[in-house]
């Protein structure tokens, strides 16, 4: 928890660098991401992080 | 990425809890791709690269190797070896580790059967024949690097000398007795062969450095060995902060404070711009001296910084709240601890903190 090494800002960055180009990350609620899924016959990939 | 919605599900937010315990999410940051109803397709676990992202991304979305093909494929026919393994290796890539084990203790009881399988592993037409997989990742996902129980890898490499894996397990066993207590004769020696064996492997040089510091051994050398490290990467915190507990452990703090204090912090943290790595640097720096009680003044300097640049981040909090522990300044500890618990209150750490802050100050008072 407490230790925030630089391998883990490396993970960061990289997961960073993965989302970087103009991804617009959905705003609403999980259920609303479901319901769009539905509409759109998409799947939904769910980025967990911590900001601590 | 237009194939998917991406969610994000940061700790604290709305859904993180009930997503993060729906899909047993471990250690962050983490991916999980679902359908429209919320059923797991897969999760991705660590990558060493973007590309390596989108590769799995990729194959998600054919539903090649994912955990509900893997899963279905396996709940078809159980009896099916080469399934087994692979739901095994997909268990073990996403840290479910005790699926990964209990898949291989059924793989391992037909050892004349798994011998004659073959499985991919590393580049597209490379394979490792599946009982020698299966011992190592056996090994890999029950290994804990501390105790008294030699790891599984001890018998690995005696069975498998010439295994493309040889060196991993040898590694990793040395990452095992850089921690092991019961014998440190034995430890020593060990890690010494493991340098002996794989001159060229970066980790070994942590390891015996680690064990140098725990034990009090070879300690000349540990010191060369973190001068060294400074010497090719100046900018490394870890470096000054590996040398400063090797002179700490030979009872010369103020060589520790010279490498790693407050000039160190002036000359290679402060001048940095102010975005979240300097305050990560910041906080790595105030948490290695805090839990110490040492060097305290700096640690505040550089910790309040952290959070000048941070105010958002509960842990630098923490870090704070233990230096003026340390400092016997209880107040203003229970204060800062608070404000860590506000940012995270499910944080169970930070509570029993301000617990033992409240015991202590009723005891000094």
């Amino acid at each position: 928890m407490k230790k925030k090494f630089l391998s883990f800002a490396s993970i960061l960055l990289l997961i960073t660098a993965v989302f970087a180009n103009g991804t617009e990350w959905f705003k609403g609620s999980f259920d609303e991401a479901k319901a769009k899924a539905a509409k759109e016959g998409k799947l939904i990939i769910i980025h967990f992080f911590s900001n601590g | 990425m237009e194939n998917f919605i991406p969610f994000r599900a940061a700790e604290g937010s709305e859904d993180y809890g009930m997503l993060r315990s729906k899909y047993e999410i471990r250690g962050l940051p983490k991916e999980a791709i679902v359908d429209k109803t919320g059923k797991i397709v897969d999760k991705i676990g660590s990558f060493d690269s973007p590309d390596d992202f989108f590769e799995r991304v990729k194959k998600s979305l054919k539903g090649t190797d994912t955990l509900a093909g893997l899963q279905e494929e396996y709940e078809k026919n159980p009896e099916n070896l080469f399934n087994a393994l692979k739901l095994a290796i997909k268990y073990n890539n996403i840290y479910k580790r005790d699926n990964a084990v209990e898949l291989l203790d059924n793989v391992l009881k037909k050892p004349d059967e798994i011998k004659s399988i073959f499985v991919p592993y590393g580049t597209e037409n490379e394979k490792v024949n599946g009982y020698e997989y299966a011992k190592f990742l056996h090994a890999r996902v029950t290994f804990r690097n501390r105790g008294s129980k030699i790891p599984e890898f001890g018998e690995f490499i005696k069975e498998f000398p010439n295994s493309r894996f040889y060196e991993e397990a040898y590694v990793t066993l040395a990452n095992f007795y850089k921690n092991y207590q019961e014998d440190e004769d034995r430890a020593e020696e060990f890690i010494n062969s493991a340098i002996k064996k794989f001159p060229d492997n970066n980790r070994l040089p942590d390891y015996f450095v680690d064990f140098s510091i725990r034990t009090g051994r070879n300690l000349k050398k540990a010191e060369e060995i973190t001068k060294g490290w400074i010497k090719k990467n100046p900018e490394n915190i870890y470096a000054y902060r590996y040398a400063a507990s090797v002179y700490l452990k030979m009872g010369k703090d103020e060589k520790a404070f010279e490498v790693f204090g407050e000039n160190f912090c002036k000359k290679y943290i402060y001048s940095k711009p102010d975005d979240g790595d300097k305050a990560s640097l910041l906080n790595t720096y105030a948490w290695y001296w805090a839990p110490q009680g040492k060097n305290l003044k700096s640690a505040e300097k550089a910790s309040k910084k952290s959070l000048e640049i941070r105010p958002d981040a509960h842990a630098y909090w923490d870090t704070l709240s233990m230096i003026y522990w340390k400092m016997k300044n209880y107040d203003k500890a229970i204060e800062t601890e608070e404000k860590a618990l506000e940012l995270n209150p499910n944080q169970n750490a930070y509570k029993n903190q301000i617990e033992a802050i409240k015991k202590d100050k009723e005891k000094n008072n």
